[in-house]
């Protein structure tokens, strides 16, 4: 089906990129937290720690857009399979790309639930940020390499 | 409000030199100058003594820690007058005699005394360099001296541009910019982890004179929740009382742990003693929050906080060489530094220098042209009587009396134009011209 004729779909569309920006905007704000907080542990106070803004902050602003940006994501997957309703749940796992992009779903998943539940921050959870977003990289490789009709515009 | 400096009115000329003497942490120990430090009663009967000199129009007396000078508006004759002045009043004020500092004073006048006063107001003449309590304190002397009457045009200025170049000075260069305390220091880290002091819980272990200064800081920038504990519970209750918060034991650390962010170290161990935080207590007492990371100072020197803190991973353990690492840092980029902050001072001294010339030039210029146009109207006077204007209409009377008018203030104008474009342009370079002006167009 094509974009201009099925509004689920453009509404997938605006999701799935909305939420590959906030990932983006979350995988540098974990480098900046990585930064930032091995800088402060090894004492050392160079160039970045001085201009980066207060751990706390990061921190926080990160949680917040990986919290949308997973919601996002959701929903974006959510409406794709909505969106195409003569394909079966088996053959969207059967989908390379589809497979993955549900892994980095799970991986931010993971991400929330150490953070809310186990109170995950910081450099732990930046890193956990990094590797999800590197999964979410993937997913979209595969979307568009191995989706066929399904990402055919 | 104006005290009896102002009252004894002295009438001298104020339009002179700036001229400074005084002694610094650079040029004597802290036993000289405490001999001359001055309370807040005893500045009129300083400025007093000082314009009791017959070359003195102004003065301004800035005593701090360290540093003492006067700084003074003096006939441009004066110099060593003003200085055996000077030796005079300080051997008074300080019942020591002059030999005694003779040799630790230092006397500037003009272009450099200017300067100087530019930079200590800068903090560039400081034991840490950019440390702004000077600009405070210079401003108290001044506003002291301004109010018994003791400052006029040339010190009002001169202070006035002063605070002006501090300010600049500060804004454009990183002279102040960064800790140089320990304690200091210790709250820039707080800031570099936690955005808002306000919100974060502070307990103090240790009531003594560092951890008060430290707690200060903290206080200054907002924080408000404390913990304080101390050996002796009656101390930390006083200080719980001045700075609001919740007074504890050394027993009960551990119960409020888990409630503190931030938690600073200064409390006195014996040699040998335990550390007062182990590894384990910091670690059940994250556990207890969650996701919310603690930062732990050490100022005590033995420790009171183990060192193996800093290897859990909500964690942040400094202590004070750590702190002084941050310290050395800064005080090398604030002395980087330095040399811009020259610069603006030195821009700074011209445009006053500039000032005083033209304050000095403009009077002999207006005078001049007063004079010379009165004699100039004496003349045109005496023509016109010269002239036999019986057989004149009084049209033409008119006419003529307005053409020889006219001539005259245009030849004026032109002969004096000459000279008076270059005074003004070279006085500032060359001040005789000034005394050579004055004497070739004396009346």
């Amino acid at each position: 089906m094509l974009i201009e004729e099925n509004s689920l779909v453009r509404a997938h569309v605006v999701l799935i990129i909305s939420a590959s920006v906030l990932f983006l905007l979350s995988f540098v704000m974990s480098l900046a937290v990585i930064l930032q907080e091995s800088q402060l542990k090894k004492k050392q106070f160079g160039f970045f720690q001085r201009r980066l803004p207060p751990l706390e902050i990061l921190d926080r602003l990160n949680t917040r857009v990986v919290h949308v940006g997973f919601w996002t994501m959701l929903a974006a997957i959510v409406l794709a399979v909505m969106s195409e309703p003569h394909i079966t749940l088996t053959d969207w796992f059967e989908n390379f790309g589809f497979v993955v992009s549900v892994l980095a779903l799970i991986a931010f998943a993971i991400l929330e639930v150490a953070r809310f539940r186990f109170g995950y921050r910081g450099r732990r959870a930046a890193w956990l940020t990094v590797a999800a977003f590197g999964l979410f990289c993937l997913s979209f490789v595969g979307v568009h390499l191995f989706s066929g009709a399904t990402h055919a515009f | 409000m104006r005290s009896n400096l102002a009252e004894k009115e002295i009438q001298k000329d104020s339009s002179g030199v700036i001229a400074l003497s005084g002694l610094s942490h650079k040029t004597g120990g802290v036993d000289l100058r405490e001999q001359f430090a001055l309370k807040e009663d005893q500045y009129p009967l300083a400025l007093q003594e000082i314009l009791q000199g017959s070359d003195v129009s102004e003065a301004v007396v800035v005593s701090t820690c360290n540093r003492v000078e006067i700084i003074a508006a003096t006939d441009s004759s004066a110099g060593e007058r003003f200085t055996a002045h000077v030796e005079d009043v300080l051997e008074k004020l300080s019942g020591l005699s002059r030999g005694k500092f003779r040799e630790n004073l230092y006397h500037l006048r003009g272009e450099s005394a200017v300067g100087h006063v530019f930079r200590v107001a800068s903090g560039l003449d400081s034991l840490v360099p950019g440390e702004p309590q000077i600009l405070g304190q210079l401003k108290s002397a001044f506003a002291l001296a301004h109010e018994h009457g003791a400052t006029k045009t040339l010190l009002n200025h001169l202070f006035q541009r002063a605070f002006g170049v501090a300010k600049s000075v500060r804004s454009r260069t990183e002279i102040g910019k960064r800790a140089v305390s320990v304690c200091y220091a210790a709250r820039e880290l707080a800031q570099k982890i936690y955005a808002d002091l306000s919100k974060q819980r502070v307990m103090l272990i240790g009531a003594g004179e560092m951890g008060t200064l430290a707690l200060k800081h903290f206080q200054s920038a907002g924080a408000h929740q404390f913990f304080l504990a101390n050996k002796t519970l009656s101390r930390a209750a006083d200080l719980a009382g001045e700075v609001g918060g919740v007074a504890l034991g050394l027993d009960a650390i551990e119960e409020f742990l888990p409630q503190a962010d931030i938690v600073i170290g200064a409390a006195t161990l014996e040699r040998g003693m335990d550390a007062l935080l182990t590894e384990s207590m910091v670690r059940e007492a994250l556990q207890d929050r969650p996701g919310q990371p603690q930062l732990l100072i050490d100022l005590a020197v033995p420790r009171n906080f183990d060192s193996a803190i800093g290897q859990l991973n909500d964690a942040f353990l400094f202590n004070v060489d750590d702190l002084e690492g941050v310290v050395q840092e800064n005080l090398e980029t604030r002395r980087g530094a330095l040399d811009q902050a020259e610069l603006i001072v030195g821009e700074e001294v011209l445009k006053f220098l500039s000032w005083m010339q033209r304050r000095s030039v403009e009077p002999v210029i207006k005078q001049t042209l007063e004079d010379f146009d009165h004699l100039r109207s004496e003349e045109v006077l005496k023509a016109l009587r010269r002239l036999d204007r019986g057989a004149l209409s009084a049209e033409q009377q008119i006419e003529i009396e307005k053409v020889i008018e006219q001539l005259s203030q245009t030849l004026l104008a032109k002969v004096l134009h000459q000279p008076i474009r270059v005074l003004k342009a070279q006085a500032t370079e060359d001040p005789q011209l000034l005394e050579i002006f004055r004497e070739f167009f004396k009346r």
